[in-house]
């Protein structure tokens, strides 16, 4: 007589049971499909930076780095910027992989404006200049679309005191060489960043690789912005609104700051910048009997790899 | 700069085939490719069994080679020489006439406690010598050697990419913590962020960006995806063994979340349900990231504030403090103008009355909270809120003490400590509800400390856990019928209900105690199916082999516990939702107040359609 000592239980392989708890791995058809999506974002092209991504709306869109390198040194160049027009016509523009899908990323969510700036290092060489050039008349705007002016003199932007006051610090990221900027082109700040203090936005745009406006890069965007919309009945940017310029700061104040504002008198506004009790510098424009609120305006910054 | 494997997949694999050739040629086979297939299939298994075996027998040999733990009788009866095997107890139980020659009575003695390990680890011997011998045959055929290296190197290829998995994972998970360090320490000095913080953070960002990146690639390989799957459940069944705290996703967020407040010297006050696992959790981050065993306050035993601070003892001091005593005494001796001799003599005296024989006298030790101060160790205040309020208000002080400050302990003649390193507060408490008869804890005293909640693990992690510590250590698993896994999974899906009923999270007014026309909810009193309840019905279901239904030890381990018979119902109640218990009648429950209407009401069989 013998017994049969072998086991009655059924062997589950460690396969099966992974895959019953984490979900079968995924298949060729799969990955094939992964890989046609991304294969149906284009790639840039050697020497011919074309980017071509979905914006907000779902519709392909273009960028082309060489003619946003073309029409920016023109900008620089047509400012008297002749230095810096010419560094930027030197560079060469060449994206990484990761800036390549970041800038597809953004654009789906309505990043759509690029702007190409010099290293800090020449900003800050010409200061005074890029403030100056940035507010000057301009033929185009009627008398009273012109900054601030005294006695007929154009004076820019209107400085609070306090931002006169003391050093501009430029706070966020480093940029050691020319960058490119990628904004939204529209007039007031989102309506998402308003009534928001500004240490709570330098925090929500870092969590999403954002980052606010300095203080110089505010000169040469509203300017752009003017010529791009010169036609329009405000012509300027933040006539409703005031913009945080999160990446600025008043050294005496210690804190992330905006600098504020310029000013300009048009018919019906003044432009200001100014800083609040805290050291943050922001910009906003005057309108008598209106209730201005603060937000901010959200950018991404390539660095160039030169 | 960066450490590299020692060794690639094609090394390793040589090697492995290396060590199971014979040394001397043997004469090769003409194989099919079929039969060369089999070969090395076969070749692996073996090599998988000899592992076992060889690992069995060195387990049992450790076990019987401990002389020295077994009782006397027991070394007594294994003296005897002739003590029956397994074996030989089934041929003599099958003799017919062993009913009247045999003398069972003498034979029972002879049946060691031993003999369990000792006949499985002579089968073992006896089978490694056979494996060993086949694994030689099958090894000695190159071209099988040959599949088999190729299969191996495969192998070792995808288990290397499977360790980099856990490599990018710890990357990540060490970057959050050397970020959080690095946080805490700006904090803690009160200095603003320099650019070059802002620098490392940004490249910490990008890092743990890539990390995962690197992770997803890696993954999208069904072999290395199902095997870092593999490894994670290992990990899990380890832990599990261990006795430890088992780190699923969810439980490593908690643990970051935690210990970055506790990096900033702020008290961190865990809430959470009956079994949530706030204690578990933190004497997990004593251990883990403090390294050393903490002190510990239960709210529920330790109701003064004295036994907090320091203990009133009477009795002969310990030894260090009696040595303390003595140097201290001499100390004033000595600034007396005495001779050498009388000192001597007084020496000799004190040293006789302090160290050797010692004073009864009354003196005071230190409590929980003055030794994490003093030794710089993470202090575990459980069950707070069984504190009394009076009590607790004498902490308030302590929580804003960091490292450095020094401390005066009232109850020692205002003796001055300083809070050393290491030192933090983890307070654990129940979420404030009737069930729990708790005091209520005072706002501005709750405050101080940065609280969270210990909420139930997510279903799907439950599940994981409970199939980790079922599998064996390659993550097989073995169970009676396939249908078990189904079982496993509905009683996961009914710990889960059970909790939200608990909680009150959950509505249900169908059973035992609910109230449908007014919209009232039964609610479970007592009874809560927590991770531990879980391992409790589902170890010895192992234990046992699963031959019987999972469901007995549902009842047994869990419903029938319960002390409040209202709860029994309402479990009994919810599993039959879970269509466990489809064909069991009310009196087969064994629970009082428990109808056969109550039951069939639940079980989804029995329900009328309409």
């Amino acid at each position: 007589m013998s017994e049969s000592f072998e086991s009655n239980l059924i062997k589950i392989p460690a396969k099966e049971v992974v895959d019953e708890l984490y979900g079968a791995p995924p298949t060729k058809g799969d990955k094939d499909i992964a890989e046609f999506r991304k294969k149906k974002i284009q790639k840039p092209e050697k020497n011919k930076l074309r980017i071509s991504a979905l914006s907000r709306e779902g519709k392909e869109v273009i960028f082309d780095f060489e003619k946003i390198k073309e029409n920016w040194v023109e900008f620089y160049r047509n400012h008297s910027l002749e230095e810096i027009a010419q560094n930027l016509d030197d560079i060469k523009i060449q994206l990484t992989e990761e800036q390549v899908s970041l800038i597809q990323e953004k654009s789906s969510e309505g990043f759509n404006h690029f702007i190409l700036f010099p290293s800090l290092e020449l900003q800050l060489e010409y200061l005074n200049k890029i403030e100056n050039v940035t507010t000057n008349v301009l033929p185009e705007l009627k008398d009273m679309e012109q900054y601030f002016q005294i006695e007929g003199v154009n004076e820019g932007f209107r400085m609070s005191e306090h931002v006169k006051e003391g050093e501009i610090q430029y706070l966020g990221n480093i940029r050691n060489g020319p960058y490119l900027l990628l904004t939204k082109d529209i007039a007031e700040v989102e309506k998402s960043t308003l009534r928001k203090e500004a240490d709570r936005l330098v925090e929500k745009f870092k969590n999403r690789k954002e980052t606010g406006l300095t203080y110089l890069e505010y000169f040469i965007f509203q300017r752009d912005y003017v010529l791009r919309h010169l036609q329009e009945k405000f012509p300027h940017p933040d006539t409703k609104n005031g913009t945080w310029l999160l990446n600025s700061a008043k050294e005496s104040f210690g804190v992330p700051g905006t600098i504020g504002a310029f000013i300009g008198v048009t018919y019906e506004y003044i432009y200001n910048f100014d800083i609040d009790p805290a050291g943050q510098l922001y910009f906003f424009s005057e309108i008598e009997n209106q209730e201005k609120n603060m937000g901010a305006r959200s950018a991404i910054i390539f660095e160039l790899i030169q | 700069m960066f450490k590299k494997f020692k060794l690639m997949p094609g090394e390793i694999s040589q090697r492995m085939v290396e060590k199971i050739k014979p040394e001397e040629k043997i004469e090769q086979k003409k194989l099919a490719k079929g039969e060369i297939e089999q070969g090395a299939n076969d070749l692996a298994e073996l090599i998988l069994e000899r592992r076992d075996l060889e690992e069995q027998i060195r387990s049992d040999n450790q076990i019987l080679n401990k002389k020295d733990d077994k009782p006397v009788s027991v070394k007594k009866l294994e003296k005897k020489e002739n003590s029956f095997f397994p074996d030989d107890l089934l041929a003599a139980l099958n003799d017919p006439e062993a009913l009247s020659k045999l003398n069972w009575s003498g034979i029972s003695r002879q049946v060691l406690p031993d003999q369990g390990i000792k006949s499985s680890c002579r089968a073992a011997e006896e089978r490694l010598q056979e494996i060993k011998q086949k694994i030689a045959e099958l090894a000695g055929q190159e071209k099988i050697a040959e599949v088999y290296r190729e299969k191996m190197e495969e192998k070792m290829a995808t288990f290397q990419l499977a360790i980099n998995i856990d490599g990018f994972k710890k990357v990540i998970e060490n970057v959050n913590l050397s970020e959080a360090k690095l946080l805490a320490h700006r904090n803690d000095e009160n200095i603003k962020q320099s650019k070059a913080d802002e620098e490392i953070i940004k490249k910490y960002t990008l890092i743990k960006t890539k990390a995962q990146e690197r992770i997803e690639e890696l993954k999208s390989d069904p072999d290395v995806y199902r095997e870092s799957n593999r490894r994670e459940m290992v990990k899990y069944r380890r832990q599990y063994l261990k006795g430890k705290i088992v780190e699923t996703p969810s439980v490593k967020e908690q643990e970051s979340q935690i210990l970055g407040h506790l990096q900033l010297g702020i008290p961190v006050f865990l809430r959470g349900h009956l079994g949530a696992g706030k204690t578990e959790i933190a004497m997990h981050i004593a251990w883990k990231y403090y390294g050393v065993e903490p002190e510990f306050i239960s709210g529920s035993e330790e109701g003064s504030k004295y036994d907090m601070f320091t203990k009133m003892q009477i009795g002969i001091k310990p030894k260090e403090d009696r040595i303390k005593e003595f140097d201290e005494r001499m100390a004033e001796i000595k600034q007396l103008e005495l001779s050498f001799e009388d000192i001597e003599k007084i020496k000799k005296e004190y040293y006789k009355e302090i160290i050797v024989e010692g004073k009864v006298t009354s003196f005071s030790q230190y409590g929980p909270l003055v030794r994490a101060m003093k030794e710089g160790k993470p202090l575990i205040i459980d069950e707070m809120d069984g504190i009394p309020h009076s009590i607790l208000m004498r902490l308030n002080h302590i929580l804003t003490r960091r490292v450095g400050n020094k401390f005066k302990i009232q109850e020692n003649g205002s003796e001055e400590i300083e809070i050393k390193k290491g030192f933090c507060v983890i307070a654990t408490g129940n979420i404030k509800s009737a069930k729990y008869k708790r005091e209520d804890l005072d706002a501005a005293f709750l405050s101080r400390w940065w609280s969270s909640e210990v909420k139930y693990l997510p279903e799907e992690e439950t599940y994981k856990i409970l199939i980790a510590s079922l599998i064996d250590k390659r993550g097989d698993l073995e169970l009676e019928r396939k249908e078990d896994l189904a079982d496993i999974k509905k009683l996961t899906q009914a710990a889960t209900y059970i909790q939200g009923v608990f909680t009150g999270e959950k509505y249900d007014d169908k059973l035992e105690g609910g109230n449908a026309a007014r919209g009232v909810s039964a609610s479970l009193e007592k009874s809560v199916l927590s991770m531990r309840d879980l391992w409790n019905i589902v170890k010895p279901w192992k234990a046992a082999g699963f031959c019987q239904p999972l469901e007995k030890y549902i009842l047994t381990e869990f419903i029938k516990k319960a002390t409040v018979p209202g709860d029994a119902i309402r479990l009994a109640q919810i599993f039959c939702q879970y269509r466990f218990f489809s064909d069991w009648k009310a009196e087969d429950f064994g629970i009082s107040g428990l109808t056969q209407a109550k039951i069939e009401s639940h079980q989804p069989t029995k329900q009328k359609t309409i």
